[in-house]
């Protein structure tokens, strides 16, 4: 055993009281160790999947953004699927400062024509999702480099062909590679590739080329939106300026990035609003379980308590002892529920973003901050719990304890 | 003493942490009452939805349209009473276009006569229905804009060119969740006459009401193959089953939420499995007094039960009387403002379900301990220190 000092040192540093104590007063009382440790893992668990799910779907829906392209749309509408505009919207747009060029000096834009179409779910056939089809132009590929054919082969841009992302392949009918899909009565287009676009929603879309879209639907010489490559994000203001001086094209420019945090707020605050308030009733409840288990741990340990004042540990020690008690059940708790949380980074969940009303699969993204956050949030819930005990447990009169 | 008297007792014995113990309880019932509530509002939007009416939209989706003459087509089908016609109209309000609304254009007469869960009085609806640039308001969206009875508006619209204006007749209060909470309906006669020529005498959607509920999956059968051979082939549904797959889209949110709800239940069985593990290791001397006194493993088995139980029942109470206010004051307001989400209600099922979860979960909780103790060697237990 340490020796015991008289008066005030840094405890923190130090314990008076060996670990083993603390560990092996944990092993004694198993059952409630356990007990009081999976509750909190409990609720860490919620609390960090639920961070995990709104990491995962904001990043999802922001890295089909890029401060690097700007996204040009009627001004009014609210999503890419409900806007319409004008051809010569292409033309005004690839005329405008700062637009990037490609080698051969054509410039970096892609003119796009969007529509959602009904499809029923593999795995539940009664389930009509809305899946959302984006007809391109050919050098979409320059635009959005992300993008890469990972089998089969891109779509030919004269033929009733097209490609799907990874995100959506096999989960709805015809939505694999050899499958097809009608846009109009007895048009079928053909799907002739997957494709990856670093995780982005884009691999929750089947794309197909712009002509196929508007001829399928009757919109020739109309699009959804264009979206272009800037030589530098600073580039932008200049070229919103340009085009959103003349009122009467009714065009409205976003920075691709701001466009997708727009559409994507809705749903990822829901469900970070939703997961915080549970897990903050929840963490009310586990904490007054780490409370009760304190509570009786001292009460039955009076005598010990006592034995331990009486040997000369000092009140702050006690104190210290049976916060690290309860801190090292805590954190494990913690550490087991960010561990079970993790394991959900194998699944995804595919659920319709109401910012633009298809349906989009979305991963459970760790980060280290929200595991981290998580951790210290169990960890604090455990310790704040044993506090109280843990004060009274100092305050004993060693000579009343022993007497019991 | 009676066995409810003597458990009672047993639970009072130690009052710090039999008060932190149904305060706990309590307190996480209330997260499962919240939970219930929210994926019961869901719920609620299908059950809601009448039984008799069949939806009839394009086979490709919402974007694409039907030519208005289907309508009557429906109309002549046998089992169909009534047939409404209508379009999304993408209504914005000339001085602020980032308001967003739902505005549909629709046959007035059918509309009124089929929605009778749009509450208004009946000259406001008749007024509607005789005013060809009347229009229907949604209570909750009327009083937000500040609109009155009589007030002439003007409007756009985000998807063609033209102005419409309108005069407010009725201003209707929605009696079913999820449906018409935030809408602006007008003719559609006089919005399709101010459409472009080529865009005119087009519809989103045909609702035709049946006369047996029972024939709906039928009758939509029937309209999809009448019209499979046309241009503009048809995907129909009953309305419910419309419904039922809107909350399916979110389903991976309910089912989270119901997994969340059984995790919520497994934290009070692990919060009063400890409480009563604890009491019961304590008492060990005591139980084996009673054995020895001639009280059987039964009785020692009912003590720790009916403690737990009672602890369990207290906690659901405590649960409610916290939760109920609670869930339909601050939190539903809460989160009616951050996820749109219709007022919640605590049903009274959830409200009664707390109670007996509360009691069934204490119960279950003391299983293994309340089997310890029953099980008890008379011998080793008088000489065991706590």
């Amino acid at each position: 055993m340490s020796q015991p000092i008289l008066g005030w040192r840094p405890i923190i540093l130090m314990p008076a009281i060996p670990l083993a104590y603390t560990s092996r007063s944990l092993w004694a009382r198993r059952a409630t160790t356990v007990a009081t440790t999976v509750g909190i893992a409990l609720v860490v668990f919620v609390l960090a999947a639920s961070q995990m799910l709104s990491n995962g779907m904001r990043r999802t829906l922001l890295r089909a953004g890029s401060d690097n392209r700007a996204i040009v749309m009627q001004s009014d509408a609210y999503a890419e699927v409900g806007s319409r505009t004008r051809q010569s919207a292409l033309s005004l747009v690839a005329a405008a400062p700062g637009v990037g060029k490609d080698s051969s000096g054509a410039p970096l834009a892609t003119a796009e024509s969007l529509v959602q179409i009904l499809v029923p779910r593999l795995d539940d056939p009664e389930r009509i999702s809305s899946v959302q089809i984006r007809g391109v132009s050919e050098n979409v590929y320059a635009v959005r480099p992300e993008v890469k054919i990972i089998t089969g082969r891109a779509a030919h841009p004269g033929r009733d062909e097209a490609i799907i992302g990874q995100a959506i392949e096999g989960s709805y009918e015809g939505m694999s590679l050899g499958g097809h899909f009608t846009l109009k009565k007895g048009r079928d287009i053909q799907i002739v590739g997957i494709f990856s676009a670093a995780g982005s929603a884009y691999e929750s879309e089947v794309w197909t080329s712009l002509d196929v879209v508007r001829t399928s639907l009757g919109w020739e010489g109309f699009l959804s939106s264009v979206t272009v490559v800037l030589d530098s994000p600073s580039a932008f203001d200049g070229f919103a300026s340009v085009l959103e001086a003349d009122k009467s094209q009714g065009l409205g420019v976003a920075r691709e990035r701001v466009y997708y945090e727009k559409v994507s707020e809705g749903l990822a605050a829901s469900i970070a609003v939703l997961g915080n308030l549970v897990t903050l009733i929840f963490a009310c409840g586990a904490m007054l379980g780490a409370a009760i288990t304190m509570n009786a741990a001292i009460a039955q340990r009076r005598r010990e308590i006592g034995v331990l004042r009486a040997l000369g540990f000092s009140a702050p020690d006690v104190l210290l002892a049976f916060l690290l008690e309860s801190a090292a059940l805590a954190l494990a708790g913690a550490v087991l529920g960010v561990g079970l949380a993790s394991l959900l980074s194998l699944t995804d969940f595919s659920v319709t973003n109401y910012g633009t009303g298809n349906e989009i699969a979305f991963p459970f993204e760790p980060s280290l901050r929200s595991l981290l956050g998580s951790v210290i949030a169990g960890a604090g819930v455990g310790i704040l719990g044993g506090f109280f005990p843990a004060i009274e447990a100092a305050r004993t009169n060693p000579a009343a304890a022993m007497r019991v | 003493m009676s066995l409810f008297r003597l458990t009672v007792r047993n639970a009072s014995r130690a009052p710090v942490r039999g008060a932190l113990t149904v305060l706990a309880v309590a307190i996480t019932l209330v997260a499962f009452v919240l939970l219930r509530t929210l994926s019961a509002g869901w719920t609620d939007r299908i059950v809601q939805t009448p039984n008799n009416r069949v939806v009839t939209r394009h086979k490709i989706g919402w974007a694409s349209s039907l030519p208005v003459h289907y309508s009557e087509q429906v109309r002549q089908m046998p089992g169909v009473n009534l047939v409404m016609g209508g379009t999304w109209a993408g209504l914005k309000l000339p001085i602020d276009d980032s308001v967003f609304f739902q505005s549909f254009a629709v046959d007035a007469q059918e509309f009124v006569d089929m929605h009778y869960e749009l509450s208004a009085p009946a000259e406001q609806k008749q007024s509607f229905v005789s005013n060809r640039r009347g229009a229907l308001v949604s209570a909750e969206f009327a009083a937000e804009r500040g609109w009155k009875l009589g007030d002439e508006l003007q409007f756009q619209s985000r998807e063609q060119a033209g102005t419409w204006a309108l005069t407010v007749s009725a201003i209707v209060k929605s009696t079913r969740v999820g449906f018409g909470q935030r809408a602006v309906w007008l003719h559609w006669e006089y919005f399709n006459e101010t459409l472009p020529r080529e865009e005119q005498d087009r519809i989103s959607l045909i609702a035709a009401q049946i006369d047996n509920p029972a024939d709906g999956a039928r009758i939509a059968k029937a309209i999809d193959i009448r019209f499979d051979t046309e241009n503009d082939p048809t995907f129909s549904q009953e309305d419910k089953a419309l419904n039922t797959a809107i909350v399916g889209r979110f389903g991976a949110v309910l089912g989270a939420m119901n997994l969340v709800s059984v995790l919520v239940l497994g934290v009070v069985v692990l919060i009063l499995g400890n409480t009563v593990a604890m009491s019961t290791r304590e008492r060990v001397r005591e139980y084996a007094t009673l054995r020895a006194m001639g009280f059987m493993p039964a009785h020692l088995m009912a003590f720790v039960l009916g403690e737990s139980a009672t602890l369990g029942l207290v906690s659901g109470g405590l649960g409610l009387a916290l939760g109920y206010p609670l869930v339909q004051g601050p939190l539903s307001r809460y989160l009616e403002e951050e996820m749109r989400v219709a007022p919640l209600r605590v049903a009274t099922e959830d409200a009664i379900g707390a109670l007996v979860l509360g009691t069934l979960l204490g119960l279950i909780a003391a299983a293994l301990p309340a089997f310890r103790a029953s099980r008890l060697e008379v011998t080793r237990a008088l000489s065991h220190v706590a």
